[in-house]
């Protein structure tokens, strides 16, 4: 169990990081100002579709590494009693 | 070990993906030009530089995960200082060094405790003829 989430502690730091860069990414158009014309500019289409890319994979990751640790906590509580 | 390897070379792919992306859009999209670089193109270049380093980050976890794991299952070959001390032979010198002495101390010691071997007189016979 130890073992197990200390092995996965370093991958959701990552992944943890991975999810602020990606919001990061998704509303630097607005916080930085790129330039908007008539409705949005390719770059802000680019930055957006990234972001959310980048914030979608990496909440997915945090979540299945955080249910796999639960789920080995419980069976190893399980074995123990 | 094989949800946290497909976990995390999946999102350093991504990641990786998407940070060499945002480097390459201010040119693949024709924002930026040939002058100075502009806010939006500092920004993506900058915030793509970090992607990709945070994705080899990823990669290095997985892989000294995925070495020490294959170690611990005996598929690879320990190494060189966990096999030396499988074999029962110290570590280190300084641990050989502190051994020997520690030795020596308790073998003096057991000299010092030995009893000596009870003196005998003079005239006692050691052994008698026979009359």
């Amino acid at each position: 169990m130890r073992s197990e989430l200390g092995r996965s502690v370093p991958l959701l730091i990552l992944f943890v990081i991975g999810l602020a860069a990606g919001v990061w990414i998704f509303i630097a158009p607005w916080a930085v100002g790129y330039p908007t014309g008539s409705g949005w500019s390719p770059s802000v289409w680019s930055s957006v579709w990234a972001g959310a890319v980048l914030t979608v994979v990496s909440a997915v990751s945090i979540v299945a590494l955080l249910a796999r640790v639960l789920y080995v906590a419980q069976r190893a509580d399980r074995d123990g009693s | 070990m094989t949800l946290r390897l497909i976990l995390g070379l999946g999102w350093s792919f991504v990641a990786g993906l998407a940070g060499g992306w945002l480097v390459l859009a201010p040119w693949a999209l024709g924002v930026q030009g040939s002058g100075d670089w502009t806010t939006v193109t500092r920004t993506e270049v900058a915030t793509g530089a970090g992607l990709v380093v945070l994705a080899v980050a990823g990669i290095v976890v997985v892989a000294v995960q995925s070495v020490r794991t294959l170690r611990e299952s005996g598929v690879l070959a320990p190494s060189r200082a966990t096999a030396r001390t499988a074999d029962g032979v110290t570590a280190s010198p300084e641990m050989e060094k502190a051994l020997i002495a520690l030795a020596q101390a308790l073998a003096d010691d057991l000299d010092a405790q030995r009893e000596p071997a009870p003196a005998r007189a003079p005239s006692e016979a050691v052994w008698r003829q026979p009359s």
